[in-house]
């Protein structure tokens, strides 16, 4: 009867886990209107253009609005700041800026310094250089299959 | 991210009309099952991994540059080849020479029953869309045959919102023209096309 | 003559179309439509051997698919809806279809590995997976997705 009891909590738990997983995907689903006024606040920025996103969007946008509240003051404020340049981008330019970040996270505190100073540098090159860094890059802002 | 099923699914529905797409384009039955069974190898290889709902987008534009490979690789010139060198080059955007030269279809004669009549209609339209300029014939399918929306069609495109509906009208207006030229109205098909909601 | 009365039944003689009628916003789309759905519509039955020969290179592609998941699993980050038993639910599906006592106890094995691996890894995993860290982290994010800082990097 052990097992039994056991079996059965497996499910239940397994339930439960594809209940929040299918709340999930409904939440996507929810127009601007129907969002938390927790949530509206954090994505603010997107409010006219809410509605006109895909349920992935708006899934990974809600995911931000999520996490931001865990978050203190100074994070909090870069979020808001960086989140419009952020909806702009392509899904391919994120999905790449992820998995750069990704990267980004794990270097030694002395290498993301060093990292932010040659940001700092490359802002100060001119727009014409910085296209041409891109453009020679290999896979300059797409596949080659896309482009 | 995709599931195989869903990989599937898409494909499924997608892949009649993306071989007579690019049959339209490529004038070739064979090459055309070549490029579609390619573009859906690469969906599938570099694609996989996005969410399904990104296929239709993808996979027009995966279909796109692999036609555009297809020309680069043809050795054969003929009069076809000429006209659609246009297909991705920098003027594409700008004020297109229309290319359409009528060619005489010839005329049946005969009174055609109505199934008869149907299948001569979608020839004439068919040949009609071969003939059109590779950007009209591209922003015309895209807008109306895959029904994707301006944004989306400039984007598979490369080109500004603007061109895509100079591009559409270009194409709906060489269409018309050509069908009316073949003699369209006079068997009173015009109904299935102009009638239709 | 029943032609020409269905030509006339909108209100505008077809068979005398012209440039202007055509430059209507309203004309144009309604011709469009109609041609694009007779397009559809052919497009829908094909040569059984073109048929054939799609449905092949459709299997072809759907395969490297699936054995490319089954192979380096689902760890892209991008999906957590269930992925895993999504894909252990197909994998079992396929290959075990006639061992149905089978294919439940491992169904269930994997469901409770799936309950464990949440409740020890929590969500601790996705917040860090949250582009929310990304966008407070250190640089912008255009920083993380422009192709000319990366060969800056590099060169320097």
């Amino acid at each position: 009867m052990d097992r039994v009891q056991l079996v059965f909590k497996w499910i239940l738990a397994s339930f439960f886990l594809l209940a929040a997983c299918a709340a999930n995907a409904d939440e996507a689903n929810l127009t601007w209107g129907q969002l938390t006024e927790g949530q509206r606040q954090v994505l603010n920025p997107l409010a006219s253009e809410w509605d006109t996103l895909r349920p992935w969007q708006r899934e990974k946008m809600l995911d931000i609005a999520r996490d931001y509240p865990k978050m203190n003051p100074k994070k909090q404020e870069l979020v808001k700041n960086r989140l419009t340049n952020w909806s702009r981008m392509t899904p391919y330019e994120r999905e790449n800026a992820r998995k750069r970040h990704q990267q980004f996270k794990d270097l030694p505190e002395g290498k993301k310094r060093e990292l932010r100073q040659k940001w700092n540098e490359y802002q100060n090159l001119p727009e014409s250089e910085r296209a041409k860094l891109r453009s020679e890059s290999p896979e300059a802002y797409g596949d080659p299959s896309l482009d | 991210m995709a599931t195989p099923k869903e990989l599937s699914d898409f494909l499924a529905a997608a892949e009649r009309r993306a071989f007579k797409q690019t049959a339209y384009a490529v004038r070739d039955d064979h090459a055309a099952l070549d490029i579609v069974q390619d573009a859906m190898m690469k969906l599938a290889e570099k694609y996989g991994e996005r969410p399904a709902t990104e296929f239709p987008m993808l996979f027009q534009r995966i279909l796109q540059n692999t036609m555009r490979d297809f020309w680069r690789r043809q050795k054969v010139r003929n009069l076809w080849t000429t006209l659609l060198s246009s297909f991705g080059s920098s003027d594409a955007d700008n004020e297109e020479r229309d290319p359409l030269e009528t060619i005489d279809v010839g005329d049946d004669g005969d009174e055609p029953s109505a199934q008869l009549a149907r299948s001569q209609t979608i020839q004439l339209i068919e040949r009609a869309l071969e003939k059109l300029p590779a950007r009209q014939r591209e922003a015309f399918v895209l807008r109306y045959w895959e029904e994707m929306d301006v944004a989306e069609t400039a984007e598979i495109m490369g080109c500004s919102d603007g061109s895509v509906k100079t591009h559409c009208s270009r194409a709906v207006h060489a269409l018309a023209l050509e069908l009316k030229k073949q003699g369209l109205d006079k068997l009173g098909l015009s109904n299935a096309v102009f009638n239709k909601k | 003559m029943n032609m020409q009365k269905n030509n006339m039944r909108n209100g505008k003689n077809i068979n005398s179309l012209d440039d202007s009628m055509i430059s209507d916003p309203a004309m144009e789309t309604q011709i469009a439509r109609g041609i694009s759905d007779l397009l559809k519509d052919h497009a829908q039955s094909l040569a059984p051997e073109q048929e054939r020969r799609l449905a092949a290179a459709r299997n072809a592609a759907v395969d490297y698919l699936a054995r490319r998941q089954a192979q380096y699993g689902t760890d892209h980050g991008a999906d957590r809806h269930g992925h895993v038993l999504r894909w252990f639910g197909q994998h079992i599906g396929q290959n075990f279809e006639q061992h149905r006592v089978a294919s439940a106890v491992l169904l269930l094995s994997v469901m409770m590995l799936t309950f464990f691996a949440v409740q020890h890894f929590g969500f601790n995993n996705n917040l860090e997976n949250s582009d929310a860290f990304l966008l407070a982290s250190d640089l912008p994010p255009e920083a993380y997705a422009d192709k000319g800082f990366d060969a800056w990097i590099e060169s320097n």
